[in-house]
C-alpha cells in the first residue's frame, strides 16, 4: 500500500454498471456503512461501465484497456483512490491499472488515444474494493466493536469470487486460493461463518450468454452443495444475480432456496441501518426466514 | 486439412507476451478449472491451447473458446504461471476479427455507447433511486465515451462493432487457410 492512500479516508465511489441499473440498495448499503467508519466516498459522474472484464475484453482487449484508462483518469482528476463496490469493476480497474503502470508502450499506446479526448492516464492512484479498505482500516475488531445488532444465529457461507481473487499479481485483494477476508468481515458481524469445499467455484455468470446450462449448472452445483446455511454472502453484484437468477431458472424445484446476501446489506444490518432501507423485499430469492434466525441479545 | 503454423504467433501479437510458450500440456489447467469439472465434454482448456498452438485454425470458431468464464484457477495453478484465460480471450479477440464480433458483444457495446454503461435504464429504476434519494444516472460520461470512440475510429478507421476491430470480410479470409 502506498502512503497515499494509508493515510487518506476520502474515496471515489465507482459504483459500476450492476449496481447503478438493478441493485441501486446496494449502494445506500454500502454508504451508509462507510460513513460509520468516517470513510467519505465522492461521486463523480464521469465514470461509465469499468468496462465489463469478461465481454468487451474479449470483444477487443485493446478497447477494454482504453476505456479502462479513461476510467482510471476520472478518479486521478477526481485525486482520491477509487473504491469499487462489484469484484469486476474491482478486476478490470485494477488489473488495467497495474498494466498500464508497469508496461510504458501500452500507457503511451493507450494515452495517444484519450488525449485526443482530452484525457490522460498518469498512473497516480490506487483501486480497491470497499471490503477491501474496511479490512486495511477499520478490521474485523474494529467491525465487531461497532456492531449494535450482531448476526448471532446466522450460519452464513461466503463467495469470494474470482474477480476478487485472481489473476492475484494484479487484484491483490486476498489469497488467490486459500482466502481469508470476507470469512473474517462476515465472522465480526456475529455470523457463524461456514467454510465449504466448493468455495472457489466460480458463479458461471460470463458464460451465461453462450451457454446457459453450462452458467446456471455452475451456480446451482454450489447451491446444491449449500445446503443447511442460512445463506451465502457475495461481494459483487454479478454474482448476487447470477446466484439468484439460476436458482429461479433451475427446473429441480426439490432443492431449497438459498438466501443470497451482498456483504454491504449485512453489515449494515449489523451496524443497525434501518431495515427498509437496505432493500431486502427486492431481493428474487427471499431471505426473511434466514434474517429471522437472528437472536435478538 | 492445412493448418496455420503462425497463429500462435497472432495470439503473441495480441497479448504482447511471448509467455504461454512455455505451456508443455501438463492439463493442469484443465485440472483446476470449474467448467471442466462440471462439463467435461463442454469445455477443455488445455485442448484449445493445444489447437492453437498447432495452428488448427477451426479452433478459432468452436463455441467451446466462449465456456471460460475467465475466473483464472488455471493461472493460479499453472506451473509456469501462464495465464491462459487471457490466451483465449485473445483468441476470442481474433475470432472476432475475424469472423465479425458476435451479437451479444455487438449489443453490449452499443448500449455502451448509449448510456455509458451495459445495462440499461429502466422505469422502475429511476423510481427506486429516487425513493432512495440517490443521484439521477448523469449522461457526464457516456458524453465522455463519445469524444473518446470518435477518437479511436480515426485511429482505426475500419470500424465494425468494435472501432477498433476490423469488419469481417472476405478478403480477411486469405489469411485463414481453409480447412474441411
Amino acid at each position: 500500500m502506498d502512503e497515499k492512500s494509508a493515510v487518506s479516508t476520502s474515496y471515489t465511489l465507482f459504483t459500476g454498471c450492476l449496481i447503478n441499473l438493478r441493485y441501486p440498495h446496494f449502494e445506500v448499503t454500502a454508504r451508509e456503512s462507510a460513513n460509520r467508519f468516517g470513510i467519505q466516498l465522492q461521486n463523480s459522474a464521469h465514470f461509465t461501465c469499468c468496462p465489463d472484464p469478461v465481454g468487451m475484453k474479449s470483444m477487443d482487449s485493446t478497447l477494454w484497456l482504453t476505456l479502462a484508462a479513461r476510467n482510471l483518469s476520472v478518479g486521478e482528476e477526481k485525486g482520491f483512490p477509487i473504491a469499487t463496490l462489484c469484484n469486476g469493476c474491482f478486476e478490470t480497474l485494477n488489473t488495467a491499472n497495474r498494466i498500464l503502470k508497469s508496461d510504458s508502450t501500452k500507457k503511451a499506446q493507450v494515452n495517444t488515444l484519450l488525449i485526443k479526448s482530452g484525457r490522460e492516464f498518469k498512473g497516480a492512484l490506487e483501486v480497491k474494493h470497499l471490503v477491501q479498505i474496511l479490512y486495511e482500516k477499520v478490521a474485523p475488531d474494529g467491525i465487531r466493536k461497532a456492531v449494535q445488532k450482531p448476526l448471532t444465529g446466522m450460519v452464513l457461507a461466503t463467495h469470494p469470487g474470482c474477480h476478487a481473487l485472481r489473476p492475484s499479481p494484479f487484484v491483490r485483494f486476498d489469497h488467490p486460493i486459500e482466502p481469508k477476508v470476507l470469512d473474517e468481515m462476515v465472522g465480526a458481524l456475529g455470523a457463524k461463518v461456514q467454510d465449504y469445499n466448493r468455495k472457489m467455484m466460480c458463479c458461471g455468470l460470463p458464460i451465461y450468454n453462450y451457454d446457459k446450462q453450462v452458467s446456471t449448472g455452475l451456480a446451482m452445483a454450489k447451491v446444491r452443495y449449500l445446503q443447511g446455511v442460512d445463506g451465502l454472502v457475495v461481494t459483487c453484484p454479478s454474482c448476487f444475480l447470477q446466484f439468484e437468477s439460476a436458482q429461479l431458472l433451475a427446473k429441480d424445484k426439490t432443492i431449497p432456496p438459498l438466501p443470497i446476501f451482498y456483504y454491504f446489506e449485512l453489515l449494515a444490518l449489523a451496524l443497525g441501518v434501518d431495515p427498509h432501507r437496505i432493500g431486502f423485499a427486492h431481493h428474487r430469492i427471499p431471505v426473511d426466514e434466514a434474517i429471522q434466525k437472528i437472536q435478538q441479545t | 486439412m492445412r493448418l496455420e503454423p503462425d497463429l500462435k504467433l497472432k495470439i503473441v501479437d495480441i497479448l504482447g507476451s511471448r509467455e504461454f510458450y512455455h505451456c508443455y500440456q501438463c492439463g493442469r489447467c484443465t485440472s483446476f478449472c470449474p467448467v471442466f469439472n462440471h462439463f467435461p465434454h463442454a469445455f477443455n482448456p488445455r485442448k484449445i491451447i493445444q489447437k492453437m498452438f498447432i495452428g488448427f485454425t477451426p479452433v478459432l470458431q468452436d463455441p467451446s473458446l466462449w465456456l471460460c468464464t475467465t475466473c483464472y484457477e488455471c493461472f493460479e495453478h499453472c506451473p509456469f504461471g501462464i495465464n491462459l484465460a487471457d490466451v483465449i480471450v485473445a483468441m476470442r479477440n481474433l475470432a472476432g476479427k475475424r469472423y465479425g464480433t458476435r451479437k451479444e458483444l455487438t449489443a453490449e457495446w452499443n448500449q455502451m455507447l448509449s448510456s455509458g454503461y451495459i445495462y440499461p435504464e429502466t422505469e422502475r429504476l429511476r423510481k427506486i433511486r429516487s425513493e432512495l434519494s440517490l443521484h439521477p444516472l448523469a449522461p457526464d460520461g457516456a458524453e465522455d465515451l463519445k469524444h473518446l470512440v470518435s477518437a479511436l475510429q480515426e485511429s482505426f478507421p475500419k470500424a465494425s462493432a468494435s472501432p477498433m476491430a476490423s469488419a469481417p470480410s472476405g478478403a480477411e479470409n486469405t489469411e485463414c487457410h481453409p480447412h474441411g
